[in-house]
């Protein structure tokens, strides 16, 4: 499903003191089953533009299209439970949501929401369950009782049981250790190749960026200042450079040895685009010449 | 002698089956960097919350600077000791910046003048005096953790133990609380001791140590601990770049050397060998 | 939640504003207490253009004010018609029942209502011109002659201050735990009574238990940092009475005692 943004708009807390606009004028569009990154500065407003893609927050200006219905300003708040089991968003550090008495009630509480029998919930539960990688035996347990790692995968798994077509993570790695974020950044890419989910991913990895994404969304001070594919986006080292934003490793590293002979042509984004490029240009083993 | 001095110690919670730190020794002279990693749950905030007096030892000892630690010591040996802590909320206990940086004198008894001049050096040492008057909740959380810094070094300790002080960080925060770290530790001659999953943190070490379900099973230089590529994993920490780069490029047939290169090393390497060409 | 601007503070550097806190809460307290007395005209006149000078030199905006009386339009309503219909005495103008509207009810409605107003209105003016932590500060300092009968003043502002320096965070965190519910299909504030209690139950755990956790690591670094409780502890932050507090305290003593004379006029 696709989700488009239209001259959007937003403020927090209109009319006070306090008034702030978090997004200023977006327009962009996040295409049907396409992976798509969501990078930028801390507080360019990337948490708030995701609200939007289920109607959490409502613009204060402009409109969000959301496969055929509209939300502006006006819209009611009553209807909107539907798009929130076609949008399903994995918020920051979304274990502190866990409430239940077991996992597998915690990951059926989400289903059984949207009116469906507790038996189907359940079964619903196991399946997504399945997907993040949960043992069975966990299942019966609190998750109260389990590491950072497993209550993260839980409360995807709730998420997940939903069966969304859109699945929107808000950093989903922040604060796994390696091996917990390569398993996170695993299951995502599983999702959105195997079962065609449209994936928005929120992150500072630019690694993950450049090996995940197929279009990237840059935001700078509640603005998208660009979009495009991580090629495009990551073409100009300067401007992410002016927007505090990194090059992807390999991409860095590139850089680098560029002002030492080498020849890179596109710019590699990740470690086996670098190498495709760099092998050719070193000599082989044993003495072997590269043509 | 060595500033921390610990030999068998050992420590289980009440209500689990194993020790979650078990017969661990291990010394480290003053003026060093050292990193403690391991995987999630290996014992390592438990080893932490041992060294400052939180948790009470079920056997075996500390000395820290020369003084046993015991229950009628650990006030002064908190003298000695500044420890950063992972969640940035959860360690601000100021209204402001500035009141947050006092607390530590506050309970030690510093007289107000003697404050308000630390408070300004600890805040201009982190770069954080033009905030000295915001509330915790207009601040990011890498300026958090700096001011957790200052805090700390207000009280001037000997040794700074981090415990996964950047890991709720973006990169960009991550990198400059590390600078900041590395200013203050040559500037004052301070000893680290930094439990992290964050293999550029772990590089800054003159050692690490590798804790597995509650006991030291490595001991190792930076340099020869990347070694072990793709197994750091499961050490709680990721593969350096340069050795992923390696990797893939020893897969292409290029006769890559045996050994760990960091980046600045592998450039030049590769820089040299692509004249041979 | 965040459109309530009642209690809050709005950063400013007025004349109000740099009064003392300790100054602040007793020209309130003088100002409730006083508003007691009133009880003619002249004497709310008084009391109105002393607010109203007041607000003025806060220089916060007459709008906001409104903003923050509309929360509590409600209760003022509510304690109005209650006046109304059963205040008796005087001339009565309808009545049905027990219900009537008399001349006197009337009037005791309209001075109940002015009351309130006044009180709302002056603490208003206080939480949105003193922070909340220079309102522990003065609170601590003018408890402090109960230290001498033991009372434990120090550690109870620190619990104020902590508990005042955390509310943002946990109002924060439930917003982001009432988001994440409202993502998984919850939907507050529809449904009859025991549809909005289940409702609540996924709320409240996990901020229960979130703010458990916090209160554990609060106190490991609060320990790490060397406070230790009973321990008598300097103070950082100080405050400085000057000449212009003094001057509004003898301002609002002056007041108190026009509206004590101007009483006599009835
Ligand atoms: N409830 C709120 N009230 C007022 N301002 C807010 C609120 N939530 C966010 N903001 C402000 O809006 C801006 C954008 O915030 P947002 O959380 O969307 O940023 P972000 O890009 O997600 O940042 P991060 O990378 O730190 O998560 C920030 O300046 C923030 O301070
Ligand atoms: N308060 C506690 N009560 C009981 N068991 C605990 C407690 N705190 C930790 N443990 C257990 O002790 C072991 C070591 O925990 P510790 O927090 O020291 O690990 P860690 O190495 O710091 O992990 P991480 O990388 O996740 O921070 C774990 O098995 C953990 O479940
Ligand atoms: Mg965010
Ligand atoms: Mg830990």
């Amino acid at each position: 499903m696709e989700i488009s943004f239209d001259k959007v708009g937003f403020w927090y807390q209109p009319g006070t003191p306090f008034a702030f606009q978090a997004l200023k004028d977006v327009s962009l569009t996040i295409p049907s089953g396409q992976f798509t990154a969501v990078i930028g500065h801390t507080g360019s407003g990337k948490s708030t533009l995701i609200q939007h893609l289920n109607a959490l927050l409502k613009p204060t200006t402009g409109r969000v299209l959301i496969g055929d219905r509209t939300i502006d300003a006006k819209t009611s708040n009553k209807h909107l439970k539907p798009l929130r089991k076609t949008v399903g968003i994995v918020f920051q550090f979304p274990e502190n949501q866990l409430f239940e008495e077991t996992v597998l009630k915690d990951i059926a509480f989400g289903p059984q929401n949207f009116g469906v029998t507790s038996q189907a919930a359940t079964e619903m539960a196991q399946q997504a369950a399945k997907q993040v990688g949960l043992a069975d035996e966990l299942l019966t347990r609190s998750p109260f009782e389990l590491s950072g790692g497993q209550m993260r995968r839980v409360a995807i798994a709730g998420v997940l049981a939903l069966r969304p077509d859109v699945l929107v993570l808000d950093e989903p790695t922040a604060g796994l250790d390696p091996r917990g974020r390569r398993d996170v950044m695993t299951l995502v890419t599983k999702l959105q190749r195997e079962q065609q989910m449209t994936i928005v991913l929120i992150t500072h990895q630019m690694d993950d960026v450049a090996r995940y994404a197929q279009n990237v969304v840059v935001m700078a001070k509640g603005a998208v200042v660009k979009q495009g594919t991580p090629q495009t986006v990551f073409s100009d080292a300067n401007w992410l450079a002016d927007h505090q934003l990194a090059l992807p490793s390999a991409a860095e590293f590139a850089a680098q040895l560029s002002q030492h002979g080498f020849h890179f042509d596109p710019l590699p984004l990740t470690e086996e685009a670098l190498v495709a490029q760099l092998a050719p240009q070193l000599p082989l083993k044993g003495g072997q010449h590269n043509e | 002698m060595a500033i921390i001095s610990v030999s068998n110690l050992t420590y289980q919670y009440a209500q689990s089956e194993a020790p979650a730190v078990n017969d661990v020794t291990f010394d480290v002279e003053a003026g060093d960097w050292v990193a403690i990693v391991g995987h999630n749950g290996s014992g390592k905030s438990t080893l932490a919350k041992l060294l400052i007096g939180i948790l009470a030892a079920d056997s075996g000892t500390i000395d820290i600077a020369g003084t046993r630690l015991t229950e009628a010591s650990v006030w002064d040996v908190r003298e000695t000791i500044g420890m950063v802590f992972q969640n940035p909320d959860n360690q601000f206990v100021g209204a402001t910046v500035a009141d947050d940086v006092a607390f530590g004198m506050e309970n030690r008894h510093v007289s107000r003048d003697v404050m308000i001049r630390r408070v300004k050096e600890a805040l201009l040492q982190v770069g954080m005096w033009e905030f000295r008057d915001r509330e915790p909740a207009r601040l990011s959380g890498g300026q958090k953790q700096r001011v957790a810094l200052a805090g700390v070094m207000a009280v001037a300790p000997k040794i700074l133990i981090l415990d996964e002080a950047t890991s709720m960080l973006d990169p960009e925060g991550r990198s400059d609380i590390l600078n900041t770290i590395k200013t203050l530790k040559q500037k004052l001659n301070l000893t680290v001791l930094s439990i992290t999953h964050d293999i550029d943190e772990a590089a800054q070490a003159d050692r690490i140590l590798v804790i597995d379900d509650g006991r030291f099973i490595e001991e190792a230089t930076p340099q020869a601990l990347f070694e072990h590529g793709s197994d750091l994993i499961a050490m709680g920490l990721d593969v350096p770049f340069s050795a992923k780069l390696t990797e893939l490029l020893a897969q292409r047939g290029v006769a890559v050397p045996a050994h760990y290169l960091d980046e600045g090393s592998l450039a030049d390497w590769l820089w040299k060998s692509r004249l041979t060409k | 939640m965040n459109n309530f601007m009642f209690g809050r503070y709005i950063p400013g550097n007025s004349w109000v504003h740099r009064l003392d806190p300790r100054a602040k809460l007793l020209l309130c307290f003088i100002y409730i207490g006083v508003v007691f007395f009133a009880n003619n005209f002249w004497t709310y006149l008084l009391l109105t253009v002393v607010l109203l000078g007041s607000i003025i030199l806060a220089a916060v905006p007459a709008r906001i004010f409104i903003r923050g009386l509309r929360p509590l339009f409600w209760l003022l309503l509510f304690t109005v018609v209650i006046q109304i219909f059963f205040g008796a005495g005087g001339h009565v103008y309808w009545q049905w029942g027990v219900f009537s509207i008399t001349h006197d009810g009337l009037v005791s409605a309209g001075l109940i209502l002015m009351r309130f107003v006044l009180i709302i209105l002056i603490s208003t003016l206080l939480t949105f011109t003193t922070q909340p932590l220079a309102i522990a500060d003065g609170i601590e300092s003018l408890l402090n002659p109960l230290r001498k009968v033991h009372f434990p003043v120090a550690t109870l502002a620190l619990m104020l201050s902590l508990s005042l320096r955390f509310v943002p965070t946990l109002m924060d965190e439930a917003t982001k735990i009432m988001n994440a519910q409202r993502s998984r299909g919850v939907d507050f504030g529809s449904g009859g009574l025991r549809q909005q209690i289940k409702t609540i139950v996924p709320i409240l755990i996990p901020l229960f238990v979130n703010a458990f956790q916090r209160a554990v690591d609060i106190s490991i670094a609060m320990e790490a940092r060397g406070y230790r409780d009973g321990e008598n502890r300097t103070k950082y932050r100080q405050l400085k009475w000057r000449s212009a507090d003094t001057i509004s305290l003898v301002g609002f003593v002056i007041m108190a005692g026009l509206v004590i004379a101007l009483r006599q006029l009835t």
